[in-house]
């Protein structure tokens, strides 16, 4: 029986908050444990001690003990907040690797590697992203040797960032249940060393692939004229639509751009461009997200 | 001499046109047994499943059809009811000192309702199964799962209409029928809690009947609100699916609480400890537990900051929770304590329930969750919540009130000894799962990493006790039906205004107005002759 | 409470709470969608019949106002009062079915008859809602009017008919009604004919 180890700075400061929480649950457990053995043994019916004055209400005695319970439910609620938020938030801007799920496989697509089935391979020491989302049914990417998990969505992308700190291959799961064969959907997150992971043969990149599907459906056509906004060094940048919200170009809104262009217009043009849902798949939409990132279309 | 309610005994027409709550209550408690038998067999396929990591004993197919059967009818057909249904549709009235509920024929609608919703249910589970999860979630149960989906849903419908017509009879009872004297600070703290659980049964089931009725359409007519390809959303779903759930894990803790501060009082012989706190903190769950719903979907792809709300609160409702244990144990410093069974099974409760509910913490706590969602943590929380606490009040109820309702004691020694074997086949079976979930084994998973292999046989042999621990009541209780000893008004010398009529009592409850007491639990004066 | 208000009366307020939950759930998923789809749904608006709603909406009203009329009155109008309320119940779901059919014809009526003026998807969406929200107010509608027909009928044989009986239907009937108030902004106005 091995725990899985912890492979990243964040896996180690989840533990140390399981760590504490245990702690605490093992104290109350064996206060409230002891204290109801002790007290059946000593009140037994028929011992011989003093039963006058039974305590019909302790006011100040609750409060401390729900004040400290609180006081050490907060500490351990803020801990652990903030550790979820540096987990959700950290690494916006690391590299990205594409994963779409559909039952029951992961189909993994590295922008700069290619594609691989279940099978993710990441660089010791530096921040990686992955971009996930689903083809069919709600499924969780879920890594226990770092700890985490999100949960893949069909129609968006949920993201999850991480930065692994020890080399080996570890277990992937899927933890939403997704059918009838949810137990063997399983991957293998594969950490080598930044020399390993730099070596290797880089097949038919991402930004070659959405190149050609940005010639093959003539998206210059209308990108490079006055009728549709222009896409040069689109992404990151904060697009002005119409109604006069602002929203940050991110694969997510690159992706909704081209699924369901009319559903948030850049301002000063009208909703004349189609979509492209059903005619391109994930892996051809996140080619294309890979070329749009490269700049210059 | 008066005929007790349970006269005309062997008449059918008696039983199923009856609108005397005491019957009901029975029909109740024979149905719902059934209906445990039925999710214990799905639990025993996930067992026996279990000890093969590679789903060699049971198929893929099987095992999601039996967990999906198992959570379906422990939730809904066992648990949602079980105490309120039973030991509450039996002991409101009496407690308050009324003849019947306020709406007897509704009660009876009630239970037809329920038994018409489980029929619908369990043929869909025998015709072929259902493999989504008791949770349903879209878009698998919407558009990609191949089976009985759409009856299965339509009996929890129905079942939930038989919830909230119930609830509403508890609530309108209490305000309306308690005897002259009676006052809300001298009620029962089970009648409280019912009153509490009513409130969360009256607003948290429609959004669920709603919910699982847009599921329906969908899924029959392909017209979907949570469909992804017509602009609709998946966790719209959960949204709307946890905000019935989560308050319903009170709907299934409440009354356990209620019967627990019953059963202590009477086997300490003296007041509950904090009598203000304990009904207070009753009505605080059930109020804040609709705020919570959110912490069953830290990772479903929830914005961050409504994350750390729902984080928050959870961990809140575990301060009215913390003070009814602390009450619970204060109540038996400088009592007279007997050990009997109902004792055995409410300390265990006790037990029990701070585990679970320590554990809950685990899972409030969102970073921790993130590893520990969607595993057997989560499973091993619930069921010391609802197995370890909840089931065992159900039990310890039951042996308490066995004299009342039937008129006949059941084996004492026995019953002491069925209880320890329940709480120890308990522990083994569930303990090792809160390893196996931090090991990072997830839920509903047919097949699992061969080194969990160990903690999975130590838990499925643990179910063999467990099962023993529910066989022994089953069998001495009804047997003590024909061959019990006949039983007194008041066998306990315990408190409350059941204990002052006959047992089995009249079909009217009083023969002559009960005597209020000047305070709740009066362990301290003599009982009413 | 327990001696100024009938159980039957408060049974029916808690029944009318879970009521509201029933409701506000799908109103909570309309008024989600509207918010993430507003361009669809205000054409969704656009297309509704605003002279059927706002004719039904003024029929359902006064409906409210005769059956408020039928509870104060003496027993002589009592009776044709509430005969009036449910036929001005019946008035709407005349209107409401033919609004129903005018969609069907139109192809707007998922899944019965779908080719509509619009391709978006969420402008289905904004149907699906429509009719699964207002096909259960007519549902409830519908009882209604059985029931005040019915309280009528016992009436007209001369068996009794209790004074909380007939409060209780007014409280649904009000129910009912205020339900559509809700739905009638939410379905023909609000962001649509500007």
């Amino acid at each position: 029986m091995e725990f899985p180890a912890a492979i990243s700075q964040t896996a180690h400061q989840i533990d140390h908050v399981s760590l504490a929480l245990l702690g605490m649950s093992t104290l109350l457990v064996v206060a409230v444990w002891f204290t109801i053995v002790l007290f059946c043994w000593r009140y037994y019916k028929g011992s011989q001690v003093d039963r006058t004055n039974p305590p019909k209400k302790a006011r100040r005695l609750e409060l401390v003990v729900m004040g400290i319970i609180f006081l050490v439910g907060f500490g351990i609620f803020f801990w652990s907040a903030r550790l979820f938020y540096h987990l959700t938030l950290a690494n916006r801007n690391a590299p990205e690797i594409f994963i779409i799920a559909k039952q029951w496989m992961w189909t993994v697509h590295d922008p700069r590697y290619g594609d691989n089935i279940n099978r993710v391979i990441v660089p010791l020491g530096q921040p990686v992203r992955l971009i996930m989302t689903s083809e069919d049914v709600i499924h969780s990417f879920y890594i226990p040797a770092l700890r985490i998990k999100q949960d893949v969505l069909p129609g968006r992308y949920t993201t999850l960032a991480f930065v692994p700190e020890k080399i080996g291959q570890y277990e992937i799961l899927c933890s939403q249940y997704c059918g009838l064969d949810h137990a063997t959907m399983r991957a293998t997150l594969d950490v080598v060393s930044a020399e390993d992971y730099r070596n290797r043969t880089a097949s038919v990149s991402s930004v070659h692939l959405g190149k050609d599907i940005y010639i093959k459906h003539q998206c210059a056509a209308c990108h490079s004229g006055p009728t549709a906004p222009p896409l040069t060094h689109l992404y990151g940048q904060s697009v002005a639509l119409q109604g006069g919200k602002h929203v940050i170009a991110d694969e997510n809104y690159i992706r909704r751009s081209l699924v369901d262009p009319n559903r948030e217009i850049v301002a000063g043009y009208s909703a004349v461009m189609p979509t492209f849902q059903g005619q391109l798949s994930e892996r051809e939409l996140a080619a294309l997200i890979e070329y749009l990132k490269a700049g210059t279309p | 001499m008066t005929k007790s309610y349970l006269t005309p005994l062997w008449d059918w027409k008696a039983w199923l046109f009856t609108t005397d709550h005491k019957r009901i209550g029975i029909l109740y408690a024979l149905t719902i047994t059934l209906f445990f038998i039925v999710g214990a067999a799905g639990a025993a396929i996930i067992r026996f499943a279990l000890l093969s990591s590679h789903a060699s004993l049971v198929s893929a197919e099987l095992y999601n059809k039996a967990f999906t059967a198992h959570g379906v009818v422990m939730v809904w057909f066992f648990l949602i009811p079980s105490i309120p249904a039973t030991l509450g549709n039996f002991l409101l009235p009496l407690m308050i000192g009324a003849d019947d509920l306020s709406f007897p024929r509704l009660n009876l609608l009630s239970w037809y309702l329920f038994i018409a919703g489980a029929l619908i249910t369990l043929t869909a589970l025998f015709i072929g199964g259902v493999d989504t999860g008791w949770t349903f979630y879209t878009p698998y149960s919407t558009m990609f799962s191949n089976s009985y989906v759409e009856l299965a849903v339509t009996g929890v419908i129905v079942a939930g209409f038989s919830s909230i017509l119930t609830g509403l009879n508890f609530i309108v009872t209490t305000h309306m029928k308690r005897a002259e004297g009676m006052t809300w600070m001298k009620l029962p703290l089970f009648v409280w809690s019912l009153y509490a659980t009513s409130l969360i049964l009256v607003l948290a089931t429609p959004v669920l009947a709603i919910t699982l009725f847009a599921l329906i359409i969908e899924r029959a007519f392909h017209i979907g609100i949570f469909d992804p390809s017509l602009g609709g959303d998946p966790l719209l779903f959960q949204h709307f699916f946890w905000f019935y759930s989560h308050p319903a894990v009170y709907i299934m803790i409440l009354p356990g609480m209620g019967v627990v501060s019953e059963l202590i009082a009477a086997y300490a012989r003296r007041p509950v400890f904090g009598y203000k706190m304990i009904a207070y903190s009753s009505m605080a769950i059930g109020i804040l537990g609709f705020f919570l719903w959110g912490h069953h979907m830290f990772v479903a792809g929830q914005s961050a900051y409504a994350s750390m709300a729902f984080s928050i609160l959870s961990f809140l409702i575990g301060i009215p929770s913390a003070i009814k244990v602390f009450n619970w144990v204060a109540t038996l410093y400088k009592g007279e304590i007997t050990l009997d069974a109902p004792m055995l099974y409410a300390l265990g409760f006790v037990g029990l329930f701070t585990v679970g509910g320590l554990t809950g913490f685990f899972l409030a706590a969102l970073a921790v969750d993130v590893h520990l969602h969607d595993t057997f943590f989560v499973i091993a929380h619930f069921h010391f919540i609802m197995v370890g606490g909840m089931l065992m009040a159900y039990l310890g109820g039951l042996h308490f009130w066995w004299p009342k309702i039937t008129g006949r004691l059941y084996p004492k020694r026995l019953a002491r000894w069925a209880a320890v074997i329940l709480f120890v086949g308990f522990n083994i079976t569930f303990f090792p799962q809160f390893i196996l979930g931090y090991m990072g084994m997830p839920r509903r998973y047919a097949e699992y990493p061969d080194h969990l292999l160990w903690l999975n046989w130590i838990s499925s042999a643990g179910t063999l006790l467990l099962a023993l621990g529910y066989l022994l009541p089953l069998v001495y209780l009804v047997r003590s039906l024909k061959s019990g000893s006949p039983a007194t008004d008041n066998p306990w010398d315990a408190r409350g205004l059941e204990w002052q009529t006959t047992s089995p009592p009249p079909k009217e409850n009083f023969l002559k107005p009960p005597v209020i007491p000047s305070h709740p639990y009066p362990y301290d004066q003599k009982a009413p002759s | 409470m327990k001696n100024r208000v009938p159980a039957g009366l408060l049974g029916m307020w808690v029944f009318l709470a879970s009521e509201v939950l029933f409701f506000s759930t799908l109103i909570l998923a309309f008024w989600v969608y509207r918010h993430e789809w507003p361009v669809e749904f205000s054409d969704g608006v656009r297309h509704m019949d605003l002279i059927a709603g706002s004719v039904n909406t003024a029929v359902l009203l006064t409906s409210s106002w005769t059956m408020a009329l039928a509870l104060a009155s003496s027993p002589r109008w009592k009776g044709r009062l509430l005969v009036l309320t449910a036929f001005l119940g019946a008035v709407f779901l005349v209107i409401k079915g033919s609004e129903y059919f005018m969609h069907a014809r139109d192809g707007m009526l998922p899944p019965i008859s779908w080719s509509p003026p619009q391709s978006a998807p969420a402008f289905k969406l904004f149907f699906i809602l429509y009719f699964l929200i207002t096909g259960l107010h007519a549902l409830h509608l519908s009882i209604g009017i059985g029931c005040v027909l019915w309280a009528r009928l016992r009436m007209a044989l001369r068996r009794e008919v209790s004074e909380t009986l007939l409060e209780n239907l007014g409280l649904y009937w009000h129910f009912v009604d205020i339900v559509w108030i809700f739905l009638f902004p939410l379905f023909y106005l609000i962001g649509g004919h500007a």
